[in-house]
């Protein structure tokens, strides 16, 4: 048991980082088609880029705390580890872990770490560009001047308050329907038998015969409406296009992130990539009812899946244009909206 | 608001620039928000100067009037033009009527160049990278006629003065390039303008942002394009005589909004593609250069034109060796600078780079610099200058 939590815990985290490898290719990939273009190869910008960054030249970022600013990145690829081991059979029994709550509570760490990040963070690009353009003549008034990080940061507290409600309210459709926060009982209510798989390479056909079996919550009624909703979420909590305020290119450049560079930023792109990974793999947990697992045929098949959410949500970004605020509040709070329909009629079906 | 109002309520400012993704060029853009709106905006430019007036005085006016295409790498056709245009009015050199076509074909091809431009920047500002893409997609057609008659891509050279350089004379090869090629680009274009209007996501985010009234615009002289999107109704080209003989509308619009400063350039490009259209069909046969004139003193001629942006304007004096003695330009985005200020009001903070961006500034052609010192003009030397930034002006 504990030779299994070990692997577990190592291999697990190995399989999202790897799969993570391919995220961003395959949104590139699919973005530049649709714009007509071939692309990037499919490692290049998951992988290969990151490497890259972590043999440049190390440059002290402008920030009071450099050496926190840097660790956050990496503090957050952590977060997001855990998130995936809470999901898997071999951590539900440490501690009662495997729980939607627990899950929720790392990903909100996530979201408060995009605002920590950008609070430590001074590029020269905006108050501190050497220009002198408080000269005579100029207008000089508001006594603060405002770092494009800064701007992030309110943007990104803002996305936390109004943001964050369709996803959070879409993971607990799937705790209405099953009566229970555990990801044991949510699997289990999908048809999922943790007590029939086993650690290795062997393909079991048995198994793999029962994955066609199961029967997922996305195809319930109140499970659809629920999944879509995550979606917006996902998209949502990701900061990607159409949601992408909180680094919008056009004013703020990269947000948060601006000063992060060399293997700091090859540590951010790590950091995004889990992110990717562990929103993709909750929702096959949560809706699929296929955790991952130590089993590699089926740790396989999970990480396929997860590739499915990024590939849809990279064809809606090279669709949408950035939303200001005027535009994201409305689009929220009518998924909010959805969100709660849909718990609505995840207790009427319960009843 | 009145502007103490807007002033008063300014809480932080939000300085971005000069370097900077969202800018063509390097400028600074102050915005003084409360919360996300914009509720006053400066701009300050002058980061660097190309000295090309200075530069022009004394030398021959043929070698003087090729460093005008450097004044733009967009519109560079047009300062040549219309500096060249200058010297033959303040001169009387007959132009022959097929250069005249000639030099209008160019024109139009470089308003539908800048225009694509135009609206793959505003789509790129906007966050719509394929939207960008596809502008520049249809871009690449029009560039590869630019290339097929002038032989280049940025810096064209097609006007000379009394004509047009014997090397860019339509013959038959690119008479059947321009005509296969023009054939599909207007429905292509009105394709294009109909998606960005039927994309409900991008009208969210143009429609009623960056709104610059018709009293705004005829107050700021808001040039070109811009002006008309805002319902006042300048165009030169319906006075220039080089014009006259071909039917096109002037795209006048009412909401003056970036919705309309986007789609008055896609409907402009579409009239381009008619003007073009007619001058193949109608272009007289005949020399497409005069060279039988004499270069000698001439006092200050003056010429403008309706470039992509808007109006030009250009002032030549020559001595008596045709040298040019002094030589002065005006660039539309000078006129264009208090309208791209006001307009942003009211915006989200995002929304106001959209609405800089959807007023087509072009910096580079505009930055002017004089150095007066004792109420006298004062040339500085390199050394002089950087010494100057380096000490942080």
């Amino acid at each position: 048991m504990m030779i299994e939590l070990i692997l577990a815990t190592i291999l697990i985290p190995l399989a999202a980082l790897i799969t993570g490898f391919f995220i961003p290719g395959l949104e590139r990939k699919v973005q530049a088609r649709i714009q007509q273009r071939i692309g990037p190869p499919i490692l290049t910008p998951g992988f290969w880029a990151i490497l890259k960054f972590f043999y440049k030249e190390k440059i002290k970022p402008n920030s009071p705390m450099p050496r926190l600013f840097h660790s956050l990145p990496i503090i957050g690829i952590f977060v997001m580890f855990f998130a995936v081991l809470f999901t898997t059979p071999d951590w539900w029994g440490v501690n009662a872990l495997g729980t939607v709550v627990a899950v929720v509570g790392l990903l909100k760490v996530i979201e408060f770490l995009f605002m920590a990040i950008g609070s430590f963070s001074r590029s020269i690009l905006s108050v501190s560009m050497p220009y002198a353009d408080q000269i005579k003549g100029a207008v000089m008034k508001g006594e603060y001047r405002r770092f494009f990080e800064q701007q992030s940061v309110i943007r990104a507290f803002k996305m936390i308050t109004v943001g964050s409600f369709p996803l959070y309210l879409a993971m607990f459709v799937p705790v209405v329907l099953v009566k229970s926060i555990n990801f044991s009982d949510i699997v289990q209510f999908q048809g999922f038998d943790a007590s029939l798989i086993y650690p290795g390479g062997m393909i079991d056909l048995m198994y793999l015969n029962k994955i066609l079996s199961l029967k997922p919550i996305l195809f319930t009624f109140p499970g659809m409406l629920a999944g879509f909703v995550y979606f917006i979420g996902y998209i949502m909590l990701l900061n990607e296009y159409p949601f992408s305020i909180e680094k919008a290119k056009s004013d703020v450049i990269e947000g948060p992130s601006l000063e992060y560079a060399a293997w700091a930023r090859g540590g951010y792109y790590l950091m995004r990539e889990s992110i990717l990974f562990v929103l993709s793999s909750v929702f096959i947990t949560l809706f699929i009812g296929l955790p991952p697992t130590l089993n590699l045929p089926l740790l396989l098949v999970h990480c396929l899946l997860c590739l499915i959410m990024p590939i849809l949500f990279s064809i809606v970004s090279a669709f949408s244009p950035i939303f200001t605020f005027k535009q994201i509040y409305p689009v929220s709070m009518g998924f909010t909206a959805l969100g709660f329909l849909t718990i609505v009629l995840s207790l009427l079906a319960v009843m | 608001m009145g502007e103490k109002a807007r002033k008063e309520n300014a809480e932080v400012e939000i300085p971005i620039g000069l370097v900077h993704p969202g800018m063509l060029e390097p400028y600074r853009a102050r915005f003084f928000v409360e919360d996300e709106v914009i509720v006053d905006c400066e701009l300050t430019l002058d980061p660097y100067h190309k000295g090309i007036e200075r530069i022009m005085e004394g030398m021959p006016v043929h070698k003087g009037l090729i460093i005008t295409e450097r004044i733009c790498g967009i519109c560079s056709h047009i300062h040549l033009w219309n500096g060249t245009r200058a010297v033959e009015r303040g001169l009387k050199i007959n132009v022959p009527e097929r250069a005249d076509y000639i030099r209008v074909i160019m024109a139009e091809l470089e308003r539908l160049h800048s225009h694509l431009i135009y609206l793959a920047h505003a789509t790129e500002v906007l966050g719509h990278e394929t939207m960008c893409m596809r502008a520049f997609t249809l871009r690449e057609d029009v560039m590869d006629l630019l290339y097929i008659i002038s032989g280049n891509r940025v810096h064209y050279a097609v006007p000379i003065i009394g004509g047009v350089r014997p090397r860019c004379d339509i013959d038959d090869y690119r008479m059947s390039e321009l005509k296969t090629r023009l054939s599909k680009l207007d429905v292509k274009i009105g394709d294009y303008a109909n998606r960005i209007i039927n994309d409900s996501m991008i009208m969210s985010r143009v429609k009623g942002s960056g709104v610059l009234t018709k009293e705004e615009a005829e107050k700021y002289a808001t040039p070109g394009p811009t002006g008309r999107a805002s319902g006042w109704g300048v165009d030169l080209r319906k006075k220039m005589k080089e014009y006259k003989k071909f039917d096109f509308n002037v795209i006048i619009l009412d909401d003056g909004d970036n919705k309309d400063r986007v789609v008055a350039r896609a409907l402009e490009s579409i009239e381009s593609v008619k003007i073009i259209k007619q001058a193949l069909e109608s272009l007289p046969s005949g020399p497409v250069s005069n060279r039988s004139f004499e270069l000698k003193e001439m006092k200050f001629s003056t010429s403008y034109i309706e470039a992509p942006r808007g109006e030009i304007y250009d002032s030549l004096s020559l001595d008596e060796t045709g040298r040019i003695r002094s030589y002065q330009n005006r660039t539309p985005t000078l006129t264009a600078l208090a309208s791209m200020e006001v307009a942003c009001i009211g915006d989200q903070l995002t929304d106001g780079m959209l609405t800089m961006a959807s007023c087509d500034p072009c910096l580079a052609c505009t930055n002017r610099a004089i150095v007066v010192e004792n109420g006298k003009e004062k040339i500085i030397t390199e050394e002089e200058v950087k010494s100057l930034i380096r000490g942080g002006l």
